[in-house]
């Protein structure tokens, strides 16, 4: 295991780029994802990034009392709630569907940041400011998750508000925002009514047939019809809820649930601390893109089973995570998406798996600030990355510095976002890849 | 404001990846003249440029799917109101949309979709002073059967594969040449000249 200096001083580095991605109005930057990506669009993403944010800042606060740190917590708060539209959405909270607003999970992550930024004000006797937060996440779950997305006759919450669906992953995320909001407002009702039985719709999509499925967590359904894929990332995001479950209700069933998807996980971890990117119903596999940054979900799922007394191998995860840290202190996203599509990645890594994405950097600054003690060191800078990757068959160089992210082809621009910028400033059109 | 547009009004993806292309040179000009079916494009369009503009002199313009009644008025709009060496960019529904189950055009007859629509429009950019650049397919046939194909391996059994196909059509979502206009959408880059303009060969 990586020893504390290490980890604080990769933390001190994240944190340091993380910086250079602040933009008005938010953390900006393109995005590269398995479903799509969002190359062209560069500007703030009210989205998922920012239950990361808020939330590592908040546990670096807890853990140095540096004021600074709990500021940076109310900064990324301020920006969800000056950003939130009149009908409760963020705007541009769709991650890699962006721009547009009523992301899901995205909408819903940032309000679980936003309401515990809110309990953690209202320990300090700071409930008034607490108050602002909490009422624009409250706004949020009313006029999304519960006007449009509550599905009553399936007792869960709906991915669109016209199709009857659910995906497991994003309402874990849910029930982790209603159970903050029944301690908030100290309604158990939120809990009870709304947590519970999205808990329940996600143990009804784990696989309980002893076999090599056992514990794992299908990725969605339509009506009853289930989607039998299996993507190990997306599995992790559901046990710190179901382990919430269990402290809130006591029942055995949710633990179970926890540790089995844990279990699944764990069967299908590789040597080098990688995992499979998604794992289909009749046993195949797609590799690739191979998630490096991402998988801090993963270590925040091992996490939160420990209490339970199961240990999951978070070593060689965490350690193939921080050897992904390059020079700019951002960690990488991945490897193999020049394979996506089929076929075996290529010799240099594609430059969507070098590009340090803040909604997937943000997993880590939490998992990383949950795990340190002791202040960061100072004056800790961002540095210059170069690599030499490829995108889409062509060999390219990938740069980012201080104020921007490039890729050149030769002596040519053929991509450029300055930071701070809504849109990527070049971009030929083998970037308007979606 | 960027990105207040809910995911689940957007318009199909064919439209937004044109438009996000557009976004790249258009996004820096002052003032864009743009020219659009109110439904359902207003929204998209302007919460990408707030700079929009419905007349005046502009440094840029964006044109969505060119009416059948009225493309010939716009043309003359963007003629006058666009500075000279001003980037026009076209965005149109193109006869293959036809085969869509969704079509956004409900409310407006589009130019485009006419089988010689397209080669109108593009003489008439022409005669009116403009020279196209580029002339995209976006949403191609070719990404249209690997989908189609991806879904049939995963009726078959076969998940992998139709994520793989689907990743496939992806990569081949739109084009320049000779095919393009074996898709979806019209991407038009076209910029306003004096003499001496070339009619593109694709």
């Amino acid at each position: 295991m990586p020893n504390t200096d290490t980890l604080i001083n990769a933390l001190a580095r994240l944190e340091s780029w993380l910086e250079t991605m602040r933009c008005a109005g938010g953390y900006g930057g393109p995005v590269a994802h398995w479903w799509q990506q969002s190359l062209l669009y560069t500007g703030p993403g009210l989205d998922w990034r920012y239950e990361g944010i808020i939330i590592g800042y908040l546990h670096l606060w807890e853990r140095t009392q540096n004021e600074k740190w709990l500021q940076k917590a109310r900064r990324a708060g301020d920006d969800l709630v000056q950003g939130q539209l009149a009908n409760g959405h963020y705007p541009a909270s769709n991650f890699e569907l962006n721009p547009a607003s009523g992301g899901t999970p995205h909408e819903v992550a940032a309000d679980v940041g936003l309401l515990q930024l809110a309990l953690t004000l209202r320990i300090l006797h700071l409930a008034e400011d607490g108050e602002v937060y909490a009422r624009a996440a409250e706004k949020n779950l009313q006029t999304y998750y519960l006007d449009r997305l509550w599905d009553e006759e399936a007792r869960a919450f709906r991915d669109h508000p016209l199709v009857p669906s659910f995906v497991p992953n994003k309402a874990a995320t849910a029930v982790e925002a209603f159970m903050l909001l029944a301690q908030w407002t100290q309604q158990e009702a939120w809990a009870e009514r709304y947590a519970l039985p999205n808990l329940d719709r996600i143990l009804e999509h784990q696989v309980q047939d002893a076999g090599a499925f056992h514990g794992a967590i299908v990725q969605n359904s339509f009506g009853s019809r289930k989607v039998e894929k299996y993507f190990p990332k997306y599995i992790a995001r559901c046990v710190p809820a179901l382990v919430q479950g269990y402290e809130w209700t006591g029942s055995a069933r949710y633990a179970d649930a926890a540790v089995a998807a844990m279990s699944f996980i764990g069967r299908h971890l590789r040597e080098e601390g990688s995992l499979p990117t998604v794992i289909y119903g009749n046993g195949r596999m797609n590799l690739w893109p191979s998630w490096i940054a991402p998988l801090a979900d993963v270590l925040r799922a091992a996490a939160a089973v420990q209490p339970l007394g199961v240990t999951f191998p978070m070593t060689r995860i965490l350690e193939r995570m921080l050897s992904f840290q390059d020079a700019s202190g951002g960690i990488q996203t991945a490897r193999g998406f020049s394979a996506q599509a089929g076929g075996r990645p290529a010799l240099l890594p594609d430059m969507r798996d070098v590009l340090h994405v803040v909604g997937w950097n943000d997993k880590v600054f939490r998992y990383l600030a949950s795990q340190v003690e002791g202040p960061l060191p100072e004056d800790v800078l961002s540095g210059e990355f170069e690599q030499a990757v490829v995108f889409r068959g062509q060999r390219m160089t990938f740069l980012e510095t201080l104020e921007e992210v490039s890729v050149t082809k030769g002596k040519r621009v053929v991509y450029r976002w300055r930071k701070g910028d809504l849109w990527a400033d070049v971009a030929e059109e083998i970037f308007w890849l979606r | 404001m960027i990105g207040s547009l809910p995911r689940y009004q957007q318009l199909p993806l064919d439209y937004r990846y044109a438009l996000d292309g557009a976004m790249v040179p258009l996004h820096k000009a002052e003032r864009i003249l743009v020219r659009l079916p109110s439904t359902p494009w207003e929204e998209e369009v302007t919460q990408r440029l707030p700079q929009a503009q419905e007349q005046g002199s502009a440094d840029a313009g964006l044109w969505i799917e060119p009416g059948t009644r009225t493309w010939g008025q716009d043309l003359q709009d963007f003629r006058s109101w666009l500075s000279e060496n001003g980037l026009l960019v076209v965005i149109a529904s193109r006869p293959l949309a036809r085969m869509l189950p969704k079509k956004s055009w409900e409310s407006y007859a589009p130019l485009g979709i006419q089988i010689t629509g397209m080669r109108r429009l593009r003489q008439g950019l022409v005669q009116a002073g403009f020279c196209i650049e580029s002339c995209y397919g976006v949403h191609t046939l070719a990404a249209i059967l690997w989908n189609q194909a991806g879904q049939w391996m995963g009726r078959c059994c076969r998940p992998d594969l139709e994520d793989r196909w689907q990743f496939a059509a992806r990569l081949r979502y739109h084009t320049l040449g000779r095919w393009a206009f074996l898709s979806t959408v019209a991407l038009i880059f076209a910029r306003k000249r004096g003499e001496g303009c070339r009619i593109q060969t694709h």
